[in-house]
């Protein structure tokens, strides 16, 4: 009888998270708790695993609670900007494909997708030292291209995909390359590969502002959907920041953006010990 | 008019000056007085009133009335007012009407002076109608009528056949509407014209000749930001010149 | 300190701005800070299309072009950091099932990019008279590589910057500045200092753009009521 009461109550609650999804919200915000039972500043298990796929330079799968992503890095060789002969390339792609959420239509990327996949871009600059992928200066260079795909969407992708790209990064081994200058071809033995020196490693930290009531840290996507503004702290090993993106229009107070700071100066270390 | 107070977006509007006034009075009248009546472009939030259009302030102390009157160029359909529209689709009951609203505007059959089951104006599309907004809220599609619906008289609404139709700012189609509008009064000494003012921003014009159609539809356009001496010297010159 | 155009560190640029050139939108605006011009066409509301039409609130759609052609992941950037900022601010309640387009063009681009764009939508959306719970004003700085922080950076300031920073305030800036802002988007290498330190001189110089925009405003308002009282 106890049995049936409790799943009888728990079909209730579903039936109520179903029919109102807002209401359902707003008690447990309201009770100061959140619908999965984590504290405001908590963030969801992370789990990285580094070199998941073979046939990719450099990879990684980051789970963060439900939300999987998997950011797989490919090098190719290809001739520096004229611009700047020394440099090579990093490209960033994200992709939020309908097998990660039913809101997501096949076809061209997302507004969510590009914009993701542009301010991961932005970022990515910090990361390396693109001159480090030079092999002769303006004649030849390593073009990485990261492609960030999106398996399970459950809020938070941002967080999930930066520390993606940063773990493929140091997951990824380039052969090493010489350039021939009589034939102008690129011989790579395959043999000694070595490691991409990381500039800086990145580490995020999303807050949400829910229902113009609460700031919660690494929101799921039911959060996500009651969202009036984001804040994405990024920030270097050394404690400094990186950058600050706040958007939305609700209101998050000074002191709320300093203490979400202070939050992500404490998550740093969390995701760093994962990643080692 | 005092002072011309001007307000943004997110202003906040004082309206202490009022109630100051009336704590002078007896206590009894202050209660309704204090009662405070917002106009467009006006909202509370909260504890206060703020603006959320730009424009001048405008406030009657008698019925403690506040609001802003600004300038625009699309119109959101009023329950009563006079719109200048075009046919722009025709279907069993009726006609849909563009009146530069959001929505178009539907225009029932019936809706015309006499019109019965059997006896119907038949309008093609194309056709520039003067009409009344008789339904008007942000979850349907408007509504016009080309008569009074209480007397069955047309009232002047109907048709507009021939002539010329042009569109204006609201502000200008407003000041048209006036009768003592400086432009037209200039005009009409000069020349004889037919004029159909929709506050929607659309103006019909019809004359003698296309010429004079021509003029009066130029001078209304020029006479957006003139005043009323500005006008008739305009109107004048444009006269001289035909 | 000297800048590249012999500004102080905290002095704007000289701004200026027209409404309603664009006399097919209903509420048009540039907004220009030297060799940095938008302009911003609004259309609305109008008509939504059927499949994205909203039934308790207007959609309000954001075109951000930079150049001609067809659209980058950049310009997607801002269409989106734009939208975040007005969607809330346009009171869309108002005008259900429809839709406002704001559609704005790069015209020069000399740093400063992202605030002026949101500052001529600002001015674009209140010349359409599409309510808005408040005026929004934006402002950049850049914290150069000596430590020094101006305002209204150029491009050639951001390209040696070590951070730059860009807040959007709502009117009165004073108020939304106790609140919190509207938009932020910092980066580069800073210290919570730093952003703080920015955060303040934004402040002030967002109130100083809004005051330029009040003046326009008042500028057409003014030329338009003197009309009504004559």
């Amino acid at each position: 009888m106890v049995e049936t009461g409790q799943a009888a109550a728990a079909v209730a609650m579903q039936t109520f998270e179903r029919i109102h999804p807002v209401e359902f919200q707003r008690r447990f915000l309201g009770q100061n708790t959140r619908h999965t039972g984590r504290e405001f500043n908590q963030f969801r298990a992370l789990k990285v695993i580094k070199g998941a796929i073979s046939t990719a330079q450099g990879s990684a799968t980051v789970r963060l609670g439900n939300t999987t992503v998997v950011c797989g890095i490919k090098a190719e060789v290809c001739e520096p900007d004229v611009k700047r002969p020394t440099a090579g390339y990093l490209t960033t792609n994200v992709e939020l494909s309908p097998m990660c959420s039913a809101r997501f239509r096949a076809g061209a990327p997302s507004d969510e997708a590009q914009v993701a996949s542009e301010h991961i871009y932005r970022l990515s600059m910090h990361l390396l030292d693109l001159t480090s992928l030079c092999i002769e200066s303006g004649k030849a260079a390593w073009s990485l291209s990261a492609d960030i795909v999106c398996l399970k969407h459950d809020g938070n992708v941002v967080d999930a995909a930066v520390i993606a790209l940063v773990a493929a990064i140091e997951d990824l081994r380039l052969p090493r390359a010489e350039f021939d200058s009589a034939t102008g071809v690129v011989s790579a033995d395959k043999e000694a590969l070595g490691h991409v020196d990381v500039k800086k490693r990145l580490f995020p930290a999303t807050f949400v502002l829910v229902d113009d009531l609460c700031v919660v840290a690494d929101a799921d996507d039911a959060e996500e959907q009651m969202a009036t503004a984001s804040l994405l702290v990024v920030m270097d090993g050394e404690g400094k920041l990186v950058n600050l993106w706040k958007r939305g229009a609700g209101v998050i107070s000074r002191e709320a953006v300093e203490q979400c700071v202070e939050r992500a100066r404490e998550r740093m270390s969390e995701i760093a010990k994962v990643l080692d | 008019m005092a002072s011309v107070k001007i307000v943004l977006p997110g202003d906040i509007i004082d309206t202490r000056r009022e109630e100051e006034d009336t704590a002078q009075q007896e206590p009894n009248v202050e209660d309704e007085a204090t009662v405070i009546r917002l106009g467009p472009g006006l909202v509370q939030s909260s504890e206060s009133v703020s603006a959320v259009t730009a424009g001048v302030l405008h406030s009657n102390s008698e019925t403690n009335r506040w609001w802003v009157a600004g300038n625009k160029r699309r119109y959101v359909a009023a329950v009563g007012e006079p719109v200048v529209g075009v046919v722009v689709a025709r279907h069993g009951e009726g006609y849909r009407v563009d009146i530069g609203s959001a929505h178009d505007a539907l225009l029932p059959q019936l809706a015309f002076e006499g019109a019965t089951k059997r006896n119907k104006p038949n309008l093609a599309v194309g056709t520039v109608v003067y009409g009344r907004v008789v339904v008007a809220n942000s979850v349907m599609d408007p509504e016009i009528e080309c008569f009074n619906s209480n007397t069955g008289k047309s009232e002047g609404y109907g048709e507009l056949s021939e002539g010329f139709m042009f569109k204006c700012s609201l502000g200008l189609a407003r000041r048209l509407i006036d009768t003592k509008a400086p432009v037209l009064a200039a005009l009409g000494n000069g020349v004889p014209f037919e004029v159909a003012v929709g506050v929607n921003g659309r103006v019909w014009v019809n004359a003698e000749s296309v010429a004079t159609t021509i003029l009066v539809a130029n001078a209304i356009r020029n006479s957006e930001y003139l005043d009323a001496k500005q006008c008739r010297q305009m109107v004048k010159e444009l006269l001289e010149k035909q | 300190m000297t800048r590249p155009d012999n500004r102080e560190a905290s002095h704007l640029r000289a701004m200026h701005c027209s409404l309603g050139q664009l006399n097919r939108a209903d509420g048009s605006a540039q907004f220009t800070a030297q060799n940095t011009s938008v302009v911003c066409g609004v259309f609305g509301p109008v008509e939504a299309k059927v499949y994205e039409e909203k039934l308790d609130r207007a959609v309000v759609e954001v075109k951000f072009r930079s150049d001609i052609g067809s659209s980058t992941t950049k310009d997607k950037w801002v269409e989106s950091a734009i939208r975040s900022t007005f969607e809330r601010e346009i009171l869309a309640h108002q005008h259900p099932r429809t839709l406002v387009q704001i559609n704005i063009q790069l015209r020069e681009s000399d740093g400063s990019v992202d605030s002026a764009a949101i500052n001529a939508t600002s001015l674009a959306l209140v010349d359409a008279g599409i309510p808005l719970k408040s005026m929004i004003s934006a402002a950049t700085c850049a914290v150069l590589s000596d430590d020094v922080v101006v305002v209204d950076p150029t491009q050639e300031e951001i390209d040696a910057a070590r951070s730059v920073h860009t807040f959007a305030f709502a009117n009165p800036v004073s108020d939304s500045n106790k609140q919190g802002p509207l938009y932020v988007d910092s980066r580069g290498n800073f210290t919570m200092d730093e952003y703080n330190h920015c955060y303040d001189l934004c402040v002030l110089a967002a109130e100083r753009v809004l005051a330029f925009m009040r003046t326009a405003i008042e500028g057409k308002v003014t030329k338009e009521a003197k009309i009504n009282t004559t």
